[in-house]
Order: structure tokens, then sequence, then C-alpha cells
């Protein structure tokens, strides 16, 4: 079991390569830099931290990069059921579930990883470029581990969305996936309750979805992830 | 006993297919379009049936890591971890399997040195490789080949045929290949796969078996073989004769009904004409040559059951007279 979802798990790093997590990182914090070099010019220092903040996450990090590095990131793994059926590996007796979950398993880190620095990026260009508002409560996001808390969950949850979409239906089911997360996951009603989208901005101190409070959105991230991976799993055959 | 069992199959190319295969070499001549390939990834667990099971021993491979360690095979293409070096992939696959890989690699393709990186092997090393991977499982279930003659090319060839011809004593051997010349060397059942369909089993891979009703083509090298012609022509089981001195000066060919009469036939008349024979070749017949055979054979049997049907006509001998009679005509036509 260990052996077949670390042979998994290698089989990913190898088929990505150096090149490609390099430079998606590369592209994915020039995003975020970008996005906080507009934001610094457009509101200067006038607007105060915390709404530059919550831009910069909710808009940029978690809005942008976190779900187009995961679709492009699964498009590169290529985990259609077909392919993961045919690895070599598990055609020589490695259990193939374990193995699937291998691979997952390095595209949940490498969301995550990229996810944790944007977020920081993000959180340091928004303290850099705008002064506090005296009275504004900074809350949740001025922790760090409370910031990493929101990254790694919100990039468990869309690697294992993602990842199951592409299992189901190929590129149609990231593509289709990717924009129900934009489009429904942005509304605040019941339609908004699937895609991670919708909590995350609850997290990040947005809008909530039916009026759950943060506790609730975490705990609705952590059932997508779960049911996403257990789907998944469930979907391979061993 | 180990039971390989294919109910109602279907894949890509395969349609409906249903067959039990136990212990023994059985030999199925198709091509990929035939659905051959689609075959030995599905007995290799590499790809599910869309329609129906594939069972082995009651488990579907598929779904089974333990019954896949048990599977050897060879797929049309190979593609394992082309990072790696020779001996770490038959490292690796031979723990899988509980086997020392890197044995059975010196022992069907001693040329390729274990040092060198799979990604330097050219595709036609590769499937070498994976071949004899899959000949060196001591006790497999199920061994599925995809053409191995073919990728065991030379002398390696008889040490695989050999290796074929062991494991089919203990396991189920299941070979797919296009060419009937191999299905000859391999022995054993045959089953026809013609466009998805396993439409039907020969007892060998010979003429009478494979292609019944079609005339049988043989080459004759002699040291005189004018003197053998007019011998041959004297015989009634020769329909026709060929000679071309200019391009194949010892070479006859000639065609009659039977393969036995027409070999008998040519041994008389080699006594007769005291010639000596160098030279006895049966001509292999292409997958056409198969196929119009077997839709011979169906529209035969399609034309005896409907004259079954129809009232008042005559019953057993004239039914399996159309039968014949059909067998024959079609696939003369076809051909």
């Amino acid at each position: 079991m260990n052996g077949s979802f670390g042979q998994g798990w290698r089989d990913a790093r190898q088929a990505l390569g150096w090149l490609w997590p390099t430079v998606s990182t590369l592209a994915a914090l020039t995003c975020i830099a970008l996005a906080a070099l507009l934001e610094a010019r457009a509101g200067g220092t006038s607007t105060g931290t915390r709404p530059n903040e919550l831009r910069l996450l909710e808009g940029a990090t978690f809005g942008l990069v976190v779900p187009l590095t995961s679709f492009a990131l699964t498009a590169r793994l290529d985990g259609r059921l077909e392919r993961i059926l045919a690895a070599y590996w598990p055609r020589h007796g490695a259990d193939r579930r374990a193995y699937a979950l291998g691979r997952l398993a390095l595209c949940c880190v490498m969301v995550c990883a990229i996810g944790i620095l944007g977020a920081s990026l993000a959180l340091g260009a928004s303290n850099a470029s705008a002064e506090p508002v005296p009275g504004v409560a900074l809350g949740l996001l001025t922790g760090f581990w409370a910031l990493t808390w929101v990254a790694a969950q919100a990039a468990l949850s869309y690697a294992a969305c993602f990842g199951l979409a592409q299992l189901i239906a190929g590129s149609w089911g990231r593509a289709l996936f990717l924009l129900g997360d934009w489009f429904l996951g942005s509304s605040l009603g019941i339609a908004a309750l699937p895609w991670p989208r919708a909590h995350v901005r609850a997290l990040l101190g947005g809008a909530p979805v039916l009026g759950m409070n943060p506790l609730q959105a975490s705990l609705c991230l952590l059932v997508l992830t779960l049911l996403g991976v257990t789907l998944y799993a469930q979907r391979v055959p061993r | 006993v180990s039971a390989l069992e294919l109910r109602a199959v279907w894949s890509p190319a395969l349609k409906n297919v249903s067959a039990l295969f136990g212990p023994g070499l059985h030999v199925v001549v198709g091509q990929d379009s035939d659905g051959a390939d689609d075959l030995i990834a599905l007995c290799a667990g590499v790809r599910v049936p869309r329609r129906g099971q594939l069972l082995l021993d009651g488990r579907p491979p598929s779904a089974s890591p333990s019954a896949r360690r048990r599977i050897a095979s060879l797929l049309p293409s190979e593609n394992p971890d082309r990072r790696s070096s020779v001996r770490a992939w038959l490292n690796e696959v031979g723990q899988l399997h509980g086997f020392d890989a890197g044995r059975s690699h010196a022992e069907l393709l001693p040329d390729v040195k274990l040092e060198r990186a799979v990604a330097s092997l050219s595709g036609v090393e590769l499937r070498r490789l994976a071949l004899a991977l899959a000949l060196g499982q001591p006790e497999p279930l199920l061994v599925a080949l995809h053409d191995p003659l073919a990728a065991a090319q030379g002398d390696a060839s008889d040490a695989v045929l050999q290796r074929i011809l062991e494991l089919a004593r203990q396991a189920i051997v299941i070979v797919t290949t296009p060419s009937l010349l191999d299905a000859r060397r391999l022995g054993g059942g045959v089953h026809v796969l013609d466009r998805g369909v396993l439409a039907r089993q020969a007892a060998h891979a010979w003429p009478g078996a494979v292609t019944p009703g079609l005339d049988v083509w043989l080459a004759v090298d002699c040291d005189s073989p004018r003197e053998l012609l007019a011998e041959l022509c004297k015989s009634p089981d020769v329909e026709q004769t060929s000679y071309d001195a200019r391009r194949a000066p010892r070479r006859l060919q000639l065609r009659g009904p039977d393969l036995a009469r027409l070999a008998i036939a040519v041994s008389r008349a080699a006594v007769a004409a005291r010639v000596e024979i160098q030279l006895l070749q049966v001509a292999a017949e292409d997958l056409d040559s198969v196929r119009g055979a077997t839709a011979g054979l169906a529209n035969a049997a399609y034309r005896a059951v409907q004259d079954a049907r129809r009232p008042g006509e005559a019953g057993g001998e004239g039914n399996s007279g159309a039968a014949s009679g059909g067998a024959g005509g079609n696939s003369k036509a076809a051909t």
C-alpha cells in the first residue's frame, strides 16, 4: 500500500519535472505581485490594509491563482481513468487506488505550497503598500498560521475536486468545475454550497453562504475535500 | 484449475465476446483493429470492459492487485519509467512479481546491458525486454502476449517459443498475432478474431482448419523443376502449377484442394522424376483469406438455417449440401 502510494507520488513528480513547478510558482507569484501593485496604485494608502488584504487574498490568491493552478496541475498530471488504469506499476501488481492517491497527494501538496506562498506575498504586499486603518479589526487574517490553515484547506479542496472532475469527465469535467466554481461559487444561496470558492470567501471574512460562521465554512471545505478524495478513490479500481 | 472467463465483453474494438480459456496455449489470430490489442489489455488488467466481465479465477484483473501480480503480459506498446536504468526497472518489476527478473533478461536478451538507461532503448528493445520480463515469471496464472514472435527477433524467437510452450503446460497462455505463420509455429488451438468477434475456433493454424474450402498453394524448391513439373501435370490432385524460370529458376508453385494430397502428389512425382526436393513450403494465407473463409462459413450456416425454416422443402441432406456448397462457394468468391 505505502509502496504503491510512494510510486504514484514519484511518477507524478517525474511527470512534472522541475520546470513546470518552477514556472507555475513564478507565474502565480508574479500575478499576485501585479495585483498588489495595481491595488496600491488605485487606492494609495487611504483605503487601509484590511480592504487591500481582502481583495488580494480573496480575489487574486484564492480566487484566481489557487483554482487556476489546480486546474493546470490536474491537466498536466492527466489523471483520467484510462491513464491511471494503464499506469505501469499498477499493471504489475501495485495497488492502483493507493497509486492514484499518491498522484493526487502531490497535486494537493503543490497547490497548497503555492497557495501559502501566494497568500504570504499578498499579506506582505498589502501591509507594505497601505497603512492600517485605525479601528478596523484585523481578526483572523493577521495570523500567519491562520492564513496557512485557510490556504491548506482551499488547496486541498480544489485539488481533490479538480482531481475527481478530471477522473470522471476528463478535460470537460475540469472546465465545467472551474466555471461552476466561478459562477455558482460567487453566489450566497444553496447553489454555492458545493463549491470551494464560496467557503474560502467566507473564511477570509467575505459574505458567508447561507449565513454560516467561519467554523462551519471550514467544516464545509473539509467535507468537500473528504468527499472528493473518497469518491476519487472509490472510482479507481484497485 | 485456473480459468479465464469473458462474459459478453465489450470494449472499443471487441463486441460481445464470450469465451472460456483454460490452461494451455490459445492463439488468437487477428489484427489490432479486430480487437487483439484490446483483448491483451483487458487480460493484463490495464483496461476495464465497457460492458460485461472478464474474470481470472473469479476476480477481474483490473480490480485485483494480487491477480495482476500473477499475470505476465506483453502489450503492443510498453511504457515503463524511462528515467531509470534497465537494472532498476527489472528489479522493481521483479520485486512486485516476486522473481529475479535479471536472470530471465540474461536468458532471453543477453545483448542489452543492465546499466543502460531505459530512455536509450529503442521501441523494439523495450518490447523485447518486456517480453523477457513476462516470460521470466516463474508461476503465472495467466500469460497474455501481443505478437511475441514479432517482438523476439532472430535467435531469441526459438527460446521464446520454447518458453511459451513451457508456460502453457501450467498456465493459461493467450497469444494474439496477425500472422498465420507465427500461429503455426506456436501450435495449439486457434481462435479467429474478426472485427471484434471471436468468429470461430480451429484445431490448428494449417489451411484445412483456418481456410476450409479454399485451395492450398505449395512452394517446392528442387534441383530440376522442369522434370518435376512434367510429372506433376499428370497428377489429378494438382489443379494449377506456376513456374517462372527468370525470377525463381528452382521454384515451382502448385495449387490444389487439399494440402496432404498435394504433398503426396509432389513426393510421388519427385520419386518418379528422380528429383531432389530442397524445400516444401505451404504458402501462408493472409488474414483476408481467413476472413473470407469465416464469412463463407457464416453465410453457409445462415443459408442452411434459412433452408431448414422453409416449409415443404427437404431437410437433412439438402441442408448439409447447401451448407458445404455455400462455404466453398463463398469462400472462393471472397478469395
